[in-house]
C-alpha cells in the first residue's frame, strides 16, 4: 500500500502502554502516528485539516470513544474513526458502527485487521479529500462567473437550448451563445454532461423557466 | 260462829271492798269460783281459814276470795301495793292488814318460805305506806259540771282542773268529776235525788273542796250544799255576774265569773265578712237572757249606726229557727243566750245555737267560750282550759289554806279570740285574716299533722325498702354485667385460642398436677376424653426435647422462669409437630395456690417455612456471589485486557522488527522490556481479584473454633433436623485460639458441612450421620467434617479444588476453591477425601495464634 506521509493517525487510549505499543507497532508499519492519552487533549490539539483517520479507545473515562466521536462530527471534522475496546458489548459496537465507524476491534487488538482497518480508513479520508478539493475548485469556478453565466448555466443544466434561453431572458440567442461559450470555458467543462454533473456537485438547482428560483442549495 | 254466817260475813266485806276499790280506781273482778280450777287450790294457795278466805299470791299482788265452801259468788280482788295506798288512806286496808296478818302466823305450815318474804315486804310496804299517809290525808276534790261529758267544753274544763291538781307538789287531790246533764235532766224532784244520791256516793269520801262550773252547777251546789259538802268552799268559774249578784254569796264561795265581750266578737265577725251590712242578735226570753242582751246593746252601742241590726229576741223556737233559715248569707248574726222563750219553755242556749246554726246560712257568732264547737265561726272568749287552770290554781290555793274570804269573785283574765276551723271552712274563710294569736280549735288535722310519726316511719321504711330494691337491682345488673364480660371474655379467649391454634396447660406447683383445655390435648393428639397428666405428656414429647422440656417446667416452678421452649411432639398419630411452649408463673393468692400456666402453639408449618427460607436464602447468597462474579468478570476481563493487548501489539512489532534486515535490535530491547513490564501489570490484576474474592480486608482476630463449630451448627439446627441428620459433635475441651477472619471460617465451615448435608441426601435417614470433630495438633488446630454420603468419585478428587467444578446441579462449583483459598490465606490447609466407611472427611488446619499468611 502506498503510503502517504501526509496522511496521520491519530490514537486515542488512556492505557500508556497500550498507547506506547500500538504507536509503536505503527511507526513500524510506515504510518505516522499521533498520540494522545485523553480525549480531551486529542480535541484540543487535534488539527482537522490533517488529512487522517483516528482510532478510539471506547471505555475512557472522562470522554469515551463514541462521545468523541460525535463531538467531532458535531464540529464538522469529517474523519474515518476506527474503535477498539476491551469490552465486548453488542449494543456498542451497534451505535459505534451506526455512527458510521470505519471498524470496531477488541483487545488485545490483531494488528493485521487494525492495518487493514486504517488501510480503508486512508482510503475514505484520501476520496473524501479528493472530492473535498473538487468541489472547492468548482465554487470557486462558479463564483467567478457572472450572474447572467450563472443563470445561463442554470437553464443549460436543465436541459434547455439556447433559442429557448434568450425567450426566457428576454435576450438575444446570439447572447445566450455568448454566455455559454464563456460559461463553459470557466467552468471547465466540455459538455453539458460533466456541467450537470458539476453544477449538482455544487447544489445548483436547475432553472426551468424565470419562474424557478435559482438558488445554490 | 256459824260457818255459814261466817262466810257470809267474809263475801260481804269483800264485797263492800270491792265495791270501795272501784270507786278508787281499782279494778277487782268478780268471778265465780267455778272457773277456777281445782289445781289452782292446793299448796300454792293459802288459807286464811280451810272454810275462810283463799289469799293467793300473785305476781303483782295478793288475791283475795272466799274458800268455795262459802258460795257460788266469788269475789277476787287483786290487792296490789299502788292501790294498797289509796286503800289505806280510805281506811280499807287496816281491815285488809289484819287478814294478812292472820294470814302470815296462822297457817305457817302452808306458807313457804318466800311467800312469807313477799308478803311480809308487801305488808311492811304496804304498812310503811299507810303510815306515811296517815298524816298527809288525800283531799278529796268534787268536781261538779252542769253538762254531760260529751261537751268539750266541760270536758276541757275537767281534764285541765284534773291535771293541774295533779300538778302541785305537796298537796294530794282526789278529784271526782260529777256530770250533773242538767240541760237534759232538769227538775227539782230530779235535782233533789241526785243531790240524795251524791251524797250517799261521797259519804265515805267527803268533799273537802267542791268546784262548779257554769251557773246552774253553783246554783245546784249551793241548794244541796248541805247534804254534798257541808264544811267545803266551792269554787265557781263561768259563772254569770248576773246570777251572782242574784244570790247573796257565802265568804267561802268564790271563783271566776264569765264576761261577754260582743265589741270585740263583733270585730273578729266584720274582719272575717268586710261586706256584711246586717246584723242579727239573737236573745232568749228570760230575765237572763235579757240581762245579756242589754250587755250586748251598750257594748255594741258604738257600732250600732253602721249596721242593720235585727233582734230575734224571745221567739218561739220554731220561728226562732223559721228566721233562721230565711237570713241572707250577708249577715252577721251574734248569739248571746237562749235561756227561755217568750212562751216560758226552758232551753239550754247551746243546743238551741246547734239547732239556729244548722238552719241558718249566715255565720254566728257568740262571746261565750262554751258555744265553741257548737256552730259558732268563733268570738272573743276564754277558752276552758285556761278558765280549769285558773279554778285549780284558786282551789289549791284554798286547800293549802288560803281563806276564801279574802278572795274576791272577778272575771277571767284569759281572753282571747278563737275560731272553728271547720266553720272557717264551711264559709270559705281564709285563717290569713285573723288576728294574731287567734286560737283555732277543732283543726282537722292534716292526715300529715296527725300521723306525722307514722307517715315519716312509713316514708322511712318506703325508701329504705326502694333504696335496698334498688341496690340490690344494681347489684344484680352489675352482677350480670360481670357474668356477661366474663362469659365474653371466655368466648374471646377461646375464639383467640382457637383461631391462633394455641392450647392451654396449667401446671400446680403443689401437686404438679396438669390440666390442659380442650384445645391443648388436640394439639397433643389425645382423645378428647383424655386427661393427661404431666408424666403422660412428657412421654409424648420427642425423646430428643424431653430432657429440655422437664428442664423448663421445673425451673419455672421452682425458680418463676417463663418457658419458652420448642419442642417436637409425637402425636399419638404417629406424626411429629413442632409445639412452641410459652408459660410463667402465676402468683397464689387467698384462693388459689400459685400455678404455672400457658399456651402450646403449633410451629410445625413456621418451622418448614423456617428450614425453605433458609435454603432460599443460601441459594441466593449463591446467586448473588455468581452475579457478582459476572459483575467481576467483566472488570477483570477489561483489567487484564489492556495489558495484553500491550503485550500482543509489542510482540507483534517486534517480531516484524526482527524480520527485517536491519533490525532495531535497541527498540527490540524496549519492546521487550515494555512486555514484561505489562506482565506484571496483569499479575497485579489476578491480584487484586483474589483480594476482590476475599471481600473485605480480613481483620485479623482471635478465633475460638468450637464456638465457631457451635455457632454453624445452632444455625443450621433446623436445617440438620428437616432433614434427619444425626449430629455428633466432638470438639476438644482447650481448644488453643489461631487468628483469622472469624467471618470467613465461619463460611467454610457452612460450606464444608452443606455439602456433607447434601452428599446425604440420598441415604435413608437412619444412616445420616454427621460428626464434627475439633482438636489440637502440633502447632495447629484441626477441624474434622465427616459425613456417611456417597463419598468421592474418582473425577471429583481430581478436579474438586478447580474453579468451577461442581457436582451439584446447581451449583457453582467455587465453593470449595474458595474455601480452599481462605485456608490457605490463614495459613492453613484444607483437604477432602473419602472415608473408610463410604462418605467423606473433610478437614482443615489453622496455625495457633499465628498471623495470616499474605497472598
Amino acid at each position: 500500500m502506498t503510503k502517504d506521509s501526509s496522511f496521520v493517525v491519530f490514537l486515542v487510549d488512556d492505557d500508556a502502554n497500550v498507547l506506547k505499543s500500538l504507536t509503536r507497532l505503527l511507526r513500524s508499519k510506515g504510518h505516522e502516528v499521533r498520540a494522545f492519552s485523553s480525549s480531551t487533549e486529542f480535541l484540543a490539539r487535534h488539527d482537522p485539516s490533517v488529512c487522517g483517520c483516528a482510532i478510539l479507545d471506547v471505555s475512557m473515562p472522562d470522554l469515551d470513544g463514541l462521545k468523541l466521536q460525535t463531538a467531532l462530527m458535531a464540529s464538522g471534522v469529517e474523519r474515518p474513526v476506527i474503535f477498539i475496546t476491551g469490552l465486548g458489548d453488542i449494543p456498542v459496537t451497534v451505535r459505534a458502527m451506526r455512527a458510521g465507524a470505519v471498524d470496531f476491534l477488541t483487545k488485545p487488538v490483531n494488528s493485521h485487521q487494525l492495518l487493514a482497518a486504517i488501510e480503508r480508513a486512508m482510503e475514505l479520508e484520501l476520496k473524501a479529500r479528493e472530492s473535498k478539493k473538487e468541489l472547492e475548485v468548482i465554487s470557486r469556478r462558479i463564483s467567478a462567473l457572472t450572474p447572467r453565466e450563472l443563470e445561463v448555466l442554470t437553464y443549460v443544466v436543465a436541459g434547455r437550448l439556447n433559442k429557448q434561453i434568450a425567450a426566457e431572458l428576454g435576450i438575444v440567442e446570439k447572447t445566450i451563445k455568448l454566455h455559454r461559450g464563456r460559461m463553459m470555458r470557466k467552468m471547465g467543462v466540455r459538455t453539458v454532461a460533466d456541467l450537470v454533473r458539476i453544477a449538482e456537485r455544487a447544489g445548483i438547482r436547475p432553472r426551468r423557466n424565470a419562474g424557478d428560483g435559482a438558488d445554490r442549495t | 260462829m256459824e260457818r255459814n254466817e261466817w262466810g257470809k260475813i267474809i263475801q260481804q266485806a269483800l264485797r263492800s271492798l270491792a265495791l270501795s276499790l272501784e270507786r278508787c280506781g281499782g279494778a277487782p273482778t268478780i268471778s265465780s269460783p267455778a272457773e277456777h280450777k281445782r289445781t289452782e287450790y292446793g299448796s300454792k294457795c293459802l288459807l286464811l281459814d280451810p272454810e275462810g278466805v283463799v289469799a293467793r299470791p300473785m305476781t303483782d299482788g295478793l288475791c283475795l276470795w272466799p274458800h268455795e265452801n262459802f258460795g257460788s259468788t266469788a269475789v277476787k280482788i287483786m290487792v296490789t301495793p299502788a292501790n294498797a295506798a289509796r286503800w289505806l288512806r280510805h281506811g280499807f286496808m287496816n281491815h285488809a292488814a289484819q287478814v294478812l296478818l292472820a294470814i302470815s302466823f296462822r297457817d305457817s305450815r302452808f306458807v313457804s318460805r318466800w311467800r312469807v318474804v313477799v308478803m311480809s315486804i308487801g305488808l311492811a310496804h304496804w304498812v310503811s305506806y299507810g303510815a306515811a299517809d296517815a298524816e298527809e290525808r288525800s283531799r278529796h276534790v268534787l268536781m261538779l259540771d252542769a253538762y254531760n261529758n260529751t261537751l268539750p267544753a266541760p270536758v276541757a274544763f275537767n281534764q285541765a282542773v284534773r291535771n293541774r291538781l295533779r300538778t302541785h307538789p305537796s298537796i294530794k287531790t282526789d278529784a271526782y268529776t260529777e256530770f250533773l246533764d242538767l240541760g237534759r235532766f232538769s227538775g227539782p224532784l230530779h235535782e233533789s235525788r241526785t243531790a240524795h244520791y251524791l251524797a250517799e256516793k261521797y259519804a265515805q269520801a267527803p268533799p273537802d273542796l267542791v268546784m262548779v262550773l257554769a251557773d246552774a252547777s253553783l246554783n245546784f251546789a249551793m241548794k244541796y250544799r248541805e247534804i254534798l259538802a257541808p264544811n267545803a268552799p266551792i269554787v265557781f268559774s263561768n259563772v254569770s255576774p248576773a246570777m251572782l249578784a242574784a244570790i247573796t254569796r257565802p265568804s267561802d264561795v268564790v271563783g271566776f265569773t264569765v264576761s261577754m265581750d260582743f265589741a270585740r266578737t263583733l270585730a273578729l265577725a266584720e274582719r272575717l265578712h268586710p261586706h256584711a251590712r246586717n246584723l242579727v242578735i239573737v236573745n232568749g226570753g228570760t230575765e237572763l237572757d235579757r240581762q245579756w242582751l242589754e250587755t250586748l246593746q251598750d257594748q255594741l252601742k258604738p257600732q250600732a249606726h253602721r249596721f242593720n241590726t235585727q233582734y230575734l229576741t224571745g221567739l218561739p223556737y220554731e220561728e226562732l229557727l223559721a228566721t233562721a233559715s230565711r237570713l241572707p248569707r250577708e249577715t252577721i248574726v251574734i248569739y248571746t243566750t237562749v235561756f227561755g222563750d217568750r212562751t216560758g219553755r226552758q232551753f239550754v242556749p247551746a243546743d238551741v245555737l246547734e239547732d239556729f246554726a244548722k238552719a241558718t246560712a249566715a255565720p254566728i257568732y257568740a262571746a261565750t267560750g262554751s258555744y265553741l264547737g257548737r256552730g259558732i265561726v268563733g268570738g272573743y272568749f276564754e277558752s276552758f282550759e285556761k278558765m280549769g287552770i285558773a279554778a285549780a290554781d284558786l282551789a289549791l290555793e284554798i286547800l293549802t289554806g288560803r281563806d276564801p274570804s279574802t278572795i274576791t269573785p272577778r272575771p277571767g283574765a284569759d281572753y282571747n279570740f278563737a275560731v272553728d276551723a271547720r266553720q272557717l271552712e264551711r264559709w270559705k274563710l281564709s285563717e290569713d285574716v285573723l288576728p294574731t294569736a287567734t286560737e283555732i280549735s277543732f283543726g282537722k288535722p292534716t292526715l300529715w299533722q296527725e300521723h306525722r310519726f307514722l307517715i315519716l316511719s312509713a316514708i322511712a321504711a318506703l325508701s329504705f325498702q326502694s333504696a335496698f330494691i334498688i341496690l340490690v337491682l344494681i347489684q344484680n345488673r352489675r352482677r350480670r354485667e360481670a357474668e356477661r364480660s366474663l362469659k365474653e371474655s371466655e368466648e374471646r379467649m377461646a375464639f383467640a385460642a382457637a383461631s391462633t391454634s394455641a392450647g392451654f396447660w396449667q401446671i400446680e406447683t403443689t401437686d404438679w398436677s396438669l390440666w390442659t383445655s380442650h384445645h391443648c390435648r388436640t394439639l397433643l393428639g389425645f382423645a378428647t376424653g383424655a386427661t393427661p397428666t404431666l408424666e403422660i405428656l412428657l412421654e409424648h414429647v420427642h425423646p430428643e426435647d424431653r430432657d429440655g422440656f422437664a428442664r423448663a417446667v421445673r425451673s419455672a416452678v421452682r425458680h418463676s422462669r417463663p418457658i419458652d421452649f420448642e419442642f417436637r411432639v409425637l402425636r399419638t398419630d404417629e406424626e411429629i409437630r413442632w409445639l412452641a411452649a410459652r408459660g410463667q408463673l402465676r402468683e397464689g393468692d387467698a384462693r388459689r395456690s400459685p400455678c404455672v400456666s400457658g399456651i402450646f402453639v403449633d410451629i410445625t408449618a413456621l418451622k418448614a417455612a423456617e428450614g425453605d427460607a433458609d435454603l432460599q436464602r443460601r441459594q441466593v447468597t449463591h446467586l448473588m456471589r455468581q452475579s457478582m462474579l459476572g459483575e467481576l468478570s467483566g472488570a477483570i476481563a477489561h483489567e487484564l485486557n489492556q495489558p495484553l493487548t500491550a503485550i500482543l501489539s509489542n510482540a507483534e512489532t517486534a517480531q516484524d522488527l526482527l524480520s527485517r534486515k536491519e533490525m532495531d535490535l535497541d527498540q527490540v530491547r524496549d519492546i521487550l522490556n515494555d512486555i514484561i513490564e505489562d506482565d506484571n501489570r496483569a499479575g497485579e490484576v489476578i491480584r487484586r481479584l483474589r483480594r476482590l474474592l476475599r471481600k473485605e480486608e480480613a481483620k485479623p482476630e482471635p478465633i475460638d473454633l468450637n464456638q465457631l463449630v457451635e455457632s454453624t451448627l445452632s444455625l443450621l439446627h433446623g436445617e440438620l433436623v428437616r432433614r434427619k441428620i444425626n449430629v455428633e459433635v466432638a470438639i476438644a475441651a482447650d481448644l488453643p485460639a489461631s487468628l483469622g477472619d472469624s467471618v470467613q471460617l465461619q463460611q467454610v465451615l457452612l460450606n464444608l458441612i452443606m455439602n456433607a448435608i447434601e452428599a446425604m441426601n440420598a441415604e435413608p435417614p437412619l444412616q445420616r450421620e454427621l460428626v464434627i470433630r475439633t482438636r489440637a495438633a502440633a502447632d495447629q488446630i484441626e477441624a474434622t467434617i465427616i459425613d456417611s454420603g456417597h463419598g468421592l468419585t474418582p473425577e471429583a478428587r481430581t478436579q474438586l479444588f478447580q474453579p468451577f467444578f461442581t457436582t451439584k446441579e446447581f451449583g457453582l462449583g467455587l465453593g470449595l476453591s474458595i474455601c480452599s483459598t481462605i485456608i490457605k490465606s490463614h495459613g492453613g490447609k484444607l483437604t477432602v477425601q473419602n472415608n473408610a466407611n463410604g462418605g467423606a472427611i473433610a478437614t482443615f488446619t489453622l496455625p495457633i495464634q499465628l498471623a495470616m499468611a499474605p497472598a
